[in-house]
Order: structure tokens, then sequence, then C-alpha cells
């Protein structure tokens, strides 16, 4: 790509996250900074369930994550103009219940993997979407 | 558990390691939990324990810039930002932008500095640190740092802690957890403190606290002078020997009472203790005396100046400390005098960033240009970093604001890529634009070149098993040598 | 033989607090002992929440051992595992247990030997009720709720200025453990004293319970400053009382407690009117009026010099002003700059916050001007001195009451809901109001003429007897620091991150109890001291090492280091330094030369002060007094509820070299040697009856004597080399010394000698009897010969000193057993 290219693409990024930082999280009712903490809470304890072999929590909090990325795709197709949110959101969905099955198959490294991964999303989601 | 560790142990526990009167969990590296019982059985935390893969580094120098520089006017030249000098930021920059504290969004302010590119890597250094810029084939620089908050004492627990509120234990915690000490009679995790910042850039403690890991991880403290630990010279008129002597004796006292209480520790722990201490009376002020030091080695670090005595004499030590087997020293950069807190500078950049600059650059290039000369620098990490960085825009006329969404840190030696550059930032320097290092992406690349695997160190505490970097944290493999 | 579960743990650093307490919890968790719910399933409230139930007497086989409901309650425990009880300690190891736990200092060998010869029926009550009347009870028993009650002599944050009034509030808190002040009443009084007793100076100064927060006094954006002394007052009355960790929700719905954010600010809502003065007088009745009379007498004296000073300031204060002004945030400074009549309620609290700002402003000014203008600054000078003159017309200046207030207004500003806990993110505005998870309603507020009543209010709910958590918290605090360990682990947080009380039962019997017992601290402290529990001997017993390694059960008494204060107090008491004074402004004991905040550390110049016990040394909030924070002192940045213990080589540092711990160890020398005579056999006995409550059997004399035989040896050849010899301070303070030296200061000063003082002539006199002594032993050309008469041999005195040195750090001192 030439660099006017990335610079371009760039500034566009930059625009959209202007757009839905700060605003994102506390204009449409469910899905708000709270929403996002019990969001990384639940995951926190997935995580550490995956680790401690605990199958039991680690699908129950995994399924509870299934139902909390769809409230977040919900929230970013209405939202309009949001493809990486809708994108990542559905990403983060698969992953969640890749957990699940991966965990029922007792696989624990692939869950482990899973949740590195779900990790990953989350960060990439917030470098663009969450400004403070 | 090989036959050596078996030896290292007893060692350890004859030497004296203390004993503690709680039961303890969870000490294995790699997640491998134990129970209270078989804890019974590994009774020493603080004995080298295997990393998770061969390490590329030994030991970390955390070069904690207290306070937050501007990189804008150090290592990030941003031409742009030059040009747009005095316009107001432009809204695709601005909008929604939660500031950092009340000063509000000024207009743009470039760099005062005059700016020359350095080395065969061609890295870009301000007049601020002329010294440093002669290393700059050495350093790796971080030019997409990020992180989250925007007062000091939030984002310096992201930094130390990855977490927002105390109670996490810090990096150089979870390092001597993961690998132990190589030095019996130092502790592994040391606190430089310099000038006036005593109480630890003036976030405190809890900075280089333990949280929930045992306290034996806690970093320490070191006192500047001669004697870095309260207490280390015998009291006036009691000669060697004769303490001895009289410590023979204590031991007599308490190994009577030990056994009464054949099962308690901490009364044996308390016995031991008297052994390390009496040791530490040489160990301790040893390794902070800088007399076998040459002048040479002394000026490199700025010893010979009064603006770079103190700093230098920490990093020195550091050298010193680092030499010696100790895992993670934590030097903060504090301030020199009471006419600026640290490198906070919401107002009058130019005096605050001259004064701050000047303090650390020489003692940092002799830091590296010794650690290099001595063969050390290849497994030490050197890290250059901050709680976050600052704004591109003015605030109060002649200051910047705290700008935790794109920074420049820097590492050094330790297997990290030397002459490079990773990430930037957008035209303006306000956000991280590529190559995106968040802090816990920083430590878990840090416990990678240690030889442990972020994902894998872990500690159960109330339930849950806690990391490092919590859920989050890649390797920035692209750094690695 | 299996250990119990242990790790090691030298602890490098000086202080280390919180992990301890989390490892002790993961163990918990893993423990072989667990305890099952106590009533019903996961749906009904959590158990802490629900109503105290006093539970029946359980029955249990061995009655004998049983002297009240504590017992058979521990018992049933220990039966159904089929552990047995231990018997009682011997009495001399009792009473050093009960007089340091109640005391916080070791009983004499007087106290011990009375004891142990009591042959009364009722002797250990008699000895229980003399401990918990002695004004020394609340020294101990004070200090430890000044634990809580993040109670310092300083500011905090960076400047840690010094607060020069709330050693008040540490008086009143020793005198309300010592009055025995119901519980209740005293929780009243903290939270809202001002409000309901705004004519008592005692109320006041409780609510230096509140004023304790730590604070940056020049801070410049007082909106945010106010949101932190909210926060600050939320989370500590949840912890202090209702051992609750709200904190979580300043940000974010509470993960585990169900406790949300809303709540959290409608629990700071009670708070969102409390302002805080340092300015009043402790001064009531005829004392103030006469103090009135006479200040204006001064006032009108010096009216004129005063007048003219004032002139020349006038312009540099002017200047400070507008700097101070301008250095606040815009949103201080609106608040700040707004006419008075136009401020509303959160304007006038930043408003009077603001004019702390001010204080040392005129001392500013006069250094601006001595910097600028030498003539003016001489003539200011020349003033002062003339204003000197009249000061034998001033009244003394009794000090001031710090105290919290709601600036005479009943009107609250509004709190909000923060987005994130961010200050200036304000989302729906709250009520006062109680987390429904704790309260199905919530008390009625009642403004009074000059404050909203909200305090009051709240205040009410958490003193009420049907409080569940309230006594339960203080039971379980009380329990927790006799046995090292409360029924409930986590002493601040019975929340549901909390452990499970390992015996609901027990736990609810002393709730229920003391609260019938009319929230009487000292009845439920005696019932426990007077339990088969707490009398039960601490010797080791193999069988429990598997069946209950943590001791969980008690069926042994917990043997456990001695704390802070009692390692110090202890070995100024042993050493006969200890200066009993109730009361009074801090002291500053010396500290090592080395000490990080020297510079704030102006030693007392008093000797007494000096040693006075360590409830009364300043705290400085950033660097507490160090040989005490190297013991695992209260942290007083935060609620600090339970003393850990650590095991750390700066420990054994601090008490083998500190130069007091050696002075002390000196003067218990010259204790020992002055009480015990010239036997060398009855000063060995003499000193571990001091310091331990006992005798030496014979193989230990045999090995302390041929301690001293060794290293007089060593020093008597170190001295033939020119070493000066350590010795026994206070050894001749007896008889015609004692007269002689008494007569002396009569003659000189009128009166005679305290302590110190002559303990200060003494060793003077001792000095120059070494000197003597060993030019004596010179001109003889031969060394002392061992076995003769102490008194004339400098070596072994010196070596007696090291002998002492070494019993003051040794386990069986350091311990309570």
């Amino acid at each position: 790509m030439p660099r006017t290219e990335i610079m371009k693409k760039k500034l566009a990024h930059l625009a959209l996250a202007a757009v839905l930082a700060g605003s994102a999280f506390t204009a449409s009712g469910a899905v708000d900074e709270d929403f996002m903490r019990n969001v990384e809470d639940t995951f926190k304890s997935a995580d550490s369930a995956i680790g401690l072999k605990d199958a039991k929590t680690a699908t129950a909090d995994a399924r509870e994550l299934e139902k909390m990325f769809k409230e977040v795709v919900d929230h970013y197709v209405k939202k309009g103009d949001a493809e990486e949110g809708v994108k990542l959101s559905e990403k983060s969905i698969a992953l969640s219940t890749k957990i699940v099955t991966t965990v029922a198959a007792n696989d624990f490294d692939s869950a482990a993997a899973a949740s590195a991964e779900l990790g990953r999303a989350c960060k990439t989601c917030h470098n663009v979407y969450k400004q403070d | 558990m090989t036959n050596d560790q078996n030896a290292r142990r007893r060692f350890l526990v004859n030497a004296g390691y203390g004993i503690g009167a709680y039961a303890f969990s969870g000490l294995l590296p790699g997640g491998g939990f134990i129970s209270s019982v078989q804890a019974a059985e590994f009774l020493d935390p603080l004995a080298p324990k295997q990393p998770h893969h061969a390490p590329q580094a030994k030991a970390v120098i955390w070069l904690h810039m207290a306070g937050a520089p501007s990189t804008l006017d150090l290592f990030d030249y941003k031409p742009d930002l030059v040009k747009l000098h005095g316009q107001p930021l432009p809204d695709s920059f601005s909008k929604n932008l939660k500031t950092a504290t009340d000063g509000g969004v000024g207009a743009l302010y470039a760099t005062k500095r005059t700016w020359k590119q350095h080395g065969q890597s061609g890295a870009w250094f301000s007049d601020l640190v002329p010294n440093l810029a002669a290393h700059a084939d050495k350093i790796c620089f971080l030019k997409g740092s990020k992180t989250e908050g925007s007062t000091h004492v939030i984002a310096s627990l992201k930094l130390h802690t990855s977490g927002l509120v105390p109670g996490r234990p810090a990096l150089g915690s979870w390092i001597q957890y993961g690998l132990g000490t190589s030095n019996p009679d130092l502790p592994a995790f040391v606190v430089l403190a310099n000038g006036r910042s005593t109480g630890g850039g003036g976030r405190g403690q809890v900075i280089w606290s333990s949280g929930f890991l045992p306290a034996v991880y806690q970093g320490t403290a070191f006192r500047q002078g001669d004697s870095p630990i309260l207490h280390l010279d015998r009291p006036a008129g009691i000669s060697d020997t004769e303490q001895k002597n009289t410590l023979d004796l204590l031991k007599s006292l308490n190994q009577r009472t030990a056994a009464r209480y054949p099962a308690d520790t901490e009364l044996e722990a308390r016995l031991r203790s008297y052994d390390l201490a009496y040791r530490m009376q040489t160990s301790a002020p040893e390794a902070v005396d800088l007399s076998k030091e040459t002048a040479a080695t002394k000026a490199m670090y700025g010893l010979d100046d009064k603006s770079t005595v103190e700093y230098g004499t920490n990093l020195l030590r550091a050298r010193r400390l680092v030499e010696k087997g100790v895992r993670f020293v934590h030097v903060i950069s504090g301030s020199p005098d009471d006419s600026l807190p640290d490198w906070d500078a919401h107002n009058n950049i130019e005096k605050n960033h001259a004064t701050m600059a000047r303090l650390v650059d020489k003692p940092i290039a002799g830091l590296l240009a010794d650690l290099e000369a001595r063969g050390l620098l290849k497994d030490t990490l050197v890290v250059w970093t901050s709680e976050f960085g600052r704004t591109p825009y003015g605030q109060t006329g002649d200051g910047r604001d705290h700008n935790p969404w794109g920074f420049t840190s820097w590492v050094a030696g330790g297997g990290i890529k030397a002459g490079y550059t990773h990430g930037a930032t957008d035209e303006i320097g306000l956000r991280a634009a590529s190559g995106i290092v968040d802090t816990y992406d920083l430590q878990a690349t840090l416990l990678y070149q240690l030889g442990l695997d972020h994902r894998k160190l872990t500690f159960q505490y109330q339930g849950r098993q806690e990391k490092a970097t919590t859920v989050f944290g890649d390797v920035v493999k692209e750094i690695i040598t | 033989m299996k250990r119990k579960a242990a790790y090691l743990a030298v602890v490098w650093s000086l202080s280390g607090v919180m992990a301890l307490e989390s490892v002790a919890v993961v163990a918990a968790e893993t423990s072989a002992v667990e305890v099952a719910p106590r009533r019903g399933s996961q749906s009904q409230p959590h158990w802490a929440y629900q109503p105290v139930a006093r539970p029946a007497t359980p029955a249990v086989k061995d009655a004998k051992w049983v002297r009240s409901p504590i017992d058979a309650l521990v018992l049933a425990q220990l039966e159904a595992k089929d552990i047995k009880p231990s018997p009682d300690a011997d009495r001399a190891t009792l009473i050093r247990r009960v007089t340091l736990d109640t005391w916080g200092i070791i009983p004499t060998p007087e106290e011990v030997k009375a004891f142990v010869n009591d042959k009364s029926p009722n002797a250990y009550e008699k000895l229980v009720d003399r401990l918990l009347a002695s004004s020394r009870y609340g020294e101990r028993w004070g200090r430890r709720w000044l634990d809580l009650t993040r109670h310092a002599d300083s500011d905090g944050y960076n400047t840690d200025g010094t607060r020069p009034n709330m050693w008040r509030y540490r008086d009143y808190v020793i005198k309300a453990f010592n009055d025995d002040k119901p519980y209740n009443t005293f929780i009243k009084e903290q939270l809202a004293g001002d409000e309901l007793w705004p004519d008592r100076k005692d109320a006041l100064v409780a609510t230096g319970f509140l004023r304790n927060f730590p604070d940056e006094i020049n801070a410049r954006d007082l909106n945010l400053k106010k949101q932190e002394i909210g926060n600050d007052l939320a989370d500590t009355i949840s912890s202090v009382f209702l051992a609750t960790t709200a904190n979580c929700a300043q940000c974010h719905n509470h993960k585990f407690d169900k406790f949300t954010q809303k709540e959290y600010y409608q629990l700071q809502a009670y708070f969102a009117n409390t302002s805080f003065r340092d300015d009043v007088t402790p001064l009531t009745g005829k004392d103030l009026s006469d103090f009135s009379t006479r200040q204006a007498k001064w006032e009108e004296a010096t009216k004129d010099i005063r007048a003219r000073q004032d002139a020349l300031l006038k312009p540099y204060i002017e200047k400070a002003e507008a700097d101070r002004v301008l250095g606040f945030v815009p949103e201080t400074r609106e608040s700040i700059t707004k006419p008075e009549k136009d401020r509303n309620a959160y304007d006038r609290w930043i408003y009077h916050r603001n004019l702390w700002t001010m204080s040392g402003r005129t001392r500013n000014a006069a250094n601006q001007m001595k910097e600028k203008d030498k003539a003016q600054y001489a003539e200011f000078e020349k003033l002062s001195a003339e204003l000197k003159k009249f000061d034998s017309l001033k009244p003394k200046d009794p000090g001031y009451i710090s105290t919290a207030t709601e600036l005479g207004s009943s009107e609250s500003p509004p709190t909000h809901v923060l987005f994130k806990g961010i200050y200036d993110r304000k989302l729906e505005e709250v009520q006062p109001g109680l987390p429904s998870a704790l309260s199905a309603e919530s008390p009625k507020i009642v403004p009074t003429a000059t404050s909203s009543g909200r305090r009051t209010a709240i205040a009410g709910w958490i003193a009420s007897d049907s409080n569940p958590l309230t006594s339960r918290v203080l039971v379980n605090r009380v329990w927790n620091q006799y046995f090292g360990r409360g029924l409930v682990d986590t002493v601040n947080d019975f929340g549901k991150m909390g452990q499970k009380p390992v015996n609901p039962a027990l736990l609810d019997y002393l709730a229920d109890s003391f609260v019938k017992n009319g929230w009487s601290v000292k009845k439920l402290q005696k019932e426990i001291l007077l339990s088969s529990v707490y009398r039960q001997s601490s010797d080791h017993r193999e069988e429990l090492v598997s069946i209950d390694p943590e001791n969980k059960l008690l069926a042994y008494f917990p043997r456990q280091r001695l704390d802070a204060e009692q390692i110090r107090d202890s070995l100024l008491y042993a050493a006969g330094l200890l200066e009993e004074k109730v009361g009074g402004p801090s002291v500053y004991p010396p500290v090592p030369a080395n000490f990080d905040n020297r510079n704030a550390w102006k030693v007392s110049d008093s000797q007494a002060d000096q040693h006075r016990r360590s409830a009364y040394i300043f705290v400085r909030r950033n660097t507490p007094y160090p040989l005490l924070d190297t013991f695992d002192w209260a942290n007083p940045q935060l609620v600090h509820g339970r003393r850990e213990v650590t095991t750390t080589a700066p420990q054994a540092l601090a008490l083998a070299n500190s130069d007091l711990v050696f002075e002390w160890s000196k003067a218990l020398a010259g204790r020992v040697i002055r009480e015990a005579g010239e036997s060398e056999s009855a000063r060995l006995d003499r000193l571990y009856q001091i310091a331990f409550g006992r005798t030496p059997d014979k193989s230990e004399k045999e090995s302390l004597l041929s301690f001293l035989d060794k290293q007089e040896k060593l020093v008597g050849t170190q001295l033939a080399s020119g070493k000066k010899a350590v010795a026994p301070i206070g050894a001749k303070d007896a008889g015609a010394v004692k007269e002689k030296l008494e007569g002396l200061f009569k003659t000189l000063y009128g009166r005679t000698p305290d302590k110190f003082e002559r303990a200060t002539l003494l060793s003077y006199l001792d000095t120059q009897q070494i000197k003597t002594a060993k030019a004596a032993s010179d001109d003889e050309g031969a060394g002392a010969s061992a076995g003769s008469a102490a008194k004339a041999n400098p070596a072994r005195s010196a070596a007696f000193v090291e002998l002492v040195h070494a019993v003051v750090n040794s386990n069986e001192f350091l311990y309570r057993l």
C-alpha cells in the first residue's frame, strides 16, 4: 500500500474511533461500561477456571460470555458503521463456543489457547473503541 | 527435582531462610498446584526454580521515569506536529477525548528541541539526551506504547502490577516468584528511589508490593548511603567475634524453645533469620559499596557531577546488584530538588525536561556502556518506561497533559533487537497507530526473555488462578532476536 | 515427622502486609477442616446478613472442661473430630500471656509470684479484673482500634504535614476503652458526635475517626478532593463496622456481594455534607472565659504593633493569595470565588476546604519579605521583638480540636453515581440509602438546625441492636486479637469473598451476649479470658499436626510472636525505663541515623518522652516509627484489620543491632544487678524471672555461665588492647549512691532527679568506676579472675550485658506462649 493509502486508512480508523468512543458504551443502555466490566470479570473467571481445569465453571462462564458477546454484536449492529466491532464480537462468540467445546472434550490446552485468543480480541476491539 | 536442587534446597534451609507462619499453596511455577500438605515438603519460596524455557536474560533494570516524560520531546520526532504548531487539535483527533486533567485541550504544541538521527539505525533523538543518543544502536524503541488510565496512580499501578487498583503483585514480585533468587544473601527484587521521591515516585509501595503473592516476594527499598537497610552496623563497642558468640548463645536459647515446639516452623525461621541477618551485615553494604569502582566507571555514570551523582549512584548500584544475582532492580527517577516533583510537566516543560533529562541522560548512557563492557548487557534487560506519555497539545501555555494513548518506551539488552524501532504513533503523536504495545505486552515480553511463559506463571488466590498480566498480554515477538 | 504446612519466609522488606492474609485465605480453602454452611441453601441471604441467633449450649462429653458456653461451643467441634482440648497452661505462663494480651507488657516477677502462689479459687478471675481495670488496658486495646481508623499525626500523600490535634482522638479512644464505653455509643460518637452532642468536646474529638483520612493540604483540585474523601469515608465505615468491602462498587457493580454502584454512592451520600474543622477550642466554661479575657487583653495591648506588622505583610499576602487562587483548577476556582450568598452546599464545602490552603501564609509572607526587602524586614523584625515583650500577657496556647462539621447547614450537596468512579462524570443523582443486601429499609433522616442529620441516621443503624454485622464484626476482631485468627478469618470481609466462620454458633453466641451485655467490650473480653479455651496450654501435640494443622479448632492455645508495641514496651518495661504517663501530645523517640525521614522527626528532648509507651509515639503517616514498622506495625494509610506476623532478617537486625535495644539491654542488666545483688547465680535467676517469668534450670544456668566465661575472656583481651567496655546502666541505684544523688539534685535544682536523670548520672559514675577498675587491673598486670564479684570486673560486666541482650532477642522473650 502506498503511504497515502495507509494514512487515509489510519485517519478513517481514527474518525471512526472518534465517533464511537466514549458514547459507545454509555448511550445505548445495556452494553455500557459496567456491562463490559462484567464481561471482563466473567472472562477472567473463565480463564482461571480453564487453568484450574474446573470444567463446570469454565463452561458456565463461557456460556455466559457467548450471551454477552451476542449482546455486544447487537449493540454494534444497531449502532451502525461499526464493522470492526461486529466482526470482533462475533469472533468472540466463536471463541467462547470453542472454550465450551474444548472443555467438554477435556482439552484444556486448546481451551487455554482459545482464551488467550479471546484476550487478544478484547484488546484489539479496545484499541478501536475504548479510548481511555 | 534434581539432586542438585535438593542439595540446594537443603543448603538454603540450613543457611537460614526463615519459615513463615502461614500455610502456603500454589508455589510451583507453571501453574502446578500443590496442597498445603505437599507445601511442607517444599520449604523455600526463594530457591532457584526451573524456568519454562531457555532464558535469554537473567535480570531486569527497570528505569521508571515517574511522572511521565514527553517522549515527543525526546525520541518520537513528529515533523507534522511542528507544522501544525499553534493550531487547534483537528476534530478527527479530539472528539470524545477524555482529557487527563482539567487543563483542557490546548493548541498543538511543537517540540522546541533540536533533533538529529543517530547511529547506524538512524533513530531520532532530541538534544535533551545527547549521551543516550550515542547508544542508539543498543536500543529497541517501542513507539506504539499504549496504556489505560489517565491519572498517575492508576496508570502506575497498571504499568507495574497490571491492575488498576492496589493489591496485585508487581512484575518484580512475579519474577522472583517464578525464578527464585540466585543470591541467597541479597533480596531478589530491589527498589532504588532517587532524590526527593523516596516514597516511590509519589505512588507509594503499592507499585512494588507483592500484592496477593506471599510477602517474601515484595520489593526491598534500599536506602541511600552506606547502609542500604537499617541496623546493618553492630551496636557501638561490640566486636565481630563478640557478636558471633552472643548469636551462638541466642541460638542455643532458641533451640531450647524450638525443641518444645517441634512443629513450629516460625520459631525455627526466627532462629535462622539471625544467621541471614549476620551475613547481610556484610553482603548488603558490600553490594552498594562503590569504593572498588574506578574513577573512570564513576565518571561514566556522572558521579563526578552534582546534577547526576545521585541518580548515577543508583544506576551504578543497580549494575552491582544485577552482577550479584539480583533479578529485578526498580530505579525511580525522582527529582533532583524541590523545584519540580518529577517528569510531570503540566507547565514549563522546557525547564522541567531540561532538568529531568540532564538528571538521567548521562547515567543511563553510562549504564548501557558499562553493562556492555562487562558483557552483562546481553543478559540484562534495561527497560526505560513511564506510566504514560504526554500530549501533543499544550496545557497552561507551556506544558503538556497526560497521554495514555500513545508514547514511547524502550528496551535494551537481554536478547532484544538492538538498533530497532517497533511501532509508531499517528502523525501528531497522540495515539499509538501501529505496533501497539500495551503494558501487558511489555510485561509478557520481559517474562518471556527471562524464560517464563506469562500464560503459565500462575498463582491461586481466592479461588482464582491469577497471572502476572491478567488475561491479557502477548509476547512482542517482533523485537526478540 | 510431618511438619505443619508452611513456607520459608525471610522477608526482606521492612513491611509486608497484604500478602500473608491472602495466603492464609488460600490455605484455609484447602484445609482439611471444612465447615459446612450453617443454614439453608444458596438462595437464602448470605450468612453474615442473617439475624444473630443465640445458639443452644451444646452437650459435650468432657463437661468438666467447660467453664462457659464458649468452651462448650469450641469443645463440641473438637469432640466431633475426636480431639481433646489441652489442659490449662501453668500459672506463670498464663499470667504472662494474659498480661501481654490485655496490657501489652510483660508482668513483673512479683506479679507472677503472687499469682502463682494465690491459692484462692478465684485467683485468675481477680487477676483478669485487675488487668482490665488498669489504664494500661486502654493503651493496648485503644491502639488496636486506632489500627482500624487510619489514625496518624500527619496528612500522608506527598507533603505528609503534621496534624497537631489528632493525639486528642487517640486519647479519646484510649479513654473509651478504659471507661468501657458501650460500643454502640462509641460508634455514634465517632460517626456523628458533632451532630448528636455538639456541646460535648469529647464527642467532637470522637469524630476524629472521620477526620483521619489521608490528605494533601495543598491539593489543587478540591472537587476531586471532595470525592476522594467521600470514597474514603464510605470505604472506611463499611470496612471497619460492617466488614464489607464496598470500594469495588465505586467503579462498577460489585461482582460478588450484590452491592450495586448506585448503592455505593447512596452510602456515600450520608457523608455528602461532612466537612472538617481543625480550629475548635478545647476549652469550656471558666477555662474558656479566662482564656478569652486574657487573649483580649493581649490583643488590645498589641493592637498597634500587629496592625503595623500586617500593613507590612499585606502586599506579600495579596500576591500569595492571587497565586493561590490561580493555582486551583478552574472548577474549584469557580466555587471559591463566588460571593458568599451565591454559594450552594457544594460550593460551601469547596470554599471551606480552600481555607485550609492558607495555613502558614503569614510565615510565608514574612519569608518573602526577608528575601525581597531587607530594610522592611528589619522593621518587621523589630516589631516582632516588641510584640514579644507582651508575651507575659498572653495566655497559654490551649491548642485545638479537629472535628467533623456540616458548616452550620442542614442542606447537603447532591450525590451522583459516577461513571467508572470518575469524579466529574456524573450520572444519576442518588439519595442516602443502605444497600438492600444489608437492610430492607433505610433509616429516617432528621436534620438538625446546623447539620443534615445524615450521619446520625447511619450511625444509629450501624449501632442498632438488630444489626447483625456490627456485633459479629466486633466480637470477631476481639477474638482475632486473642487467638491470632478470627472466627471469620477475613476480619475485614464478611462478604461472599470472605471466609465463612469456622465456628458460626460461637460467633453468634459472642455477638448476642455482647449486645445483651450493653455492648460492653470489657465483659466480652472477660468472658473470653476466663474461658478454658483461652487458658489452654500451648504445648505441642503431635497428634494434632495432621488432624488440624492450622489449629482452627483451637485444641491448644496458639502461641504468637509479640507484636510491635509489645516488643518495644516490654523491653522498656523490663529495663525499668518505661515512662507510664497516660495521654497528651505525641512523642518522638530516637530513630536510626539513616532513617529516611529524619528531617521530619525531631527527637523529643525529654528522656521521659523518649520512653513513653508506643501508643504515644508520633505517627508520621508515610514513614511510621521504624522499630515498630519492622515488626509488622499497622499501615496508617488504610483500615488495618490484622497484624501479620512476618519473620524477617531486618527484624533480627533491628533487635541485634539497634543502639536503642542495646541500651535497653544495658539498663536491664543494671536493673538485674541492682535487684539481685552480687551473686551471679541470683542475677541469672532474676534475669529469667523478669524476661520469661521463670527461673533457669541447672543446665541452662551452666550454659549461661559458660558463655560468661568465654565472653569475659574475649572481652578481656579486647580491653587489654584498648577497646572500651560496654557496661550495665544503673547497676548502683541503691543505698548511699542514690541518697547522694538526690541530695545533689536537691541542692542544685530544688527537686529530686527523675529516673532518667538518675540513670544518666549513674551511668557516668559506672564509667568512671570501670576506668578506675581497669587502671587498677592494669596496675596489677593481670586480668581479673573469673568468678570474682562482677563489680570489679569490666570484662565480665560487658559479657553480662551481652548475655542480657541475647535473652531479649530470644524467642522465649519474643513470644507469648
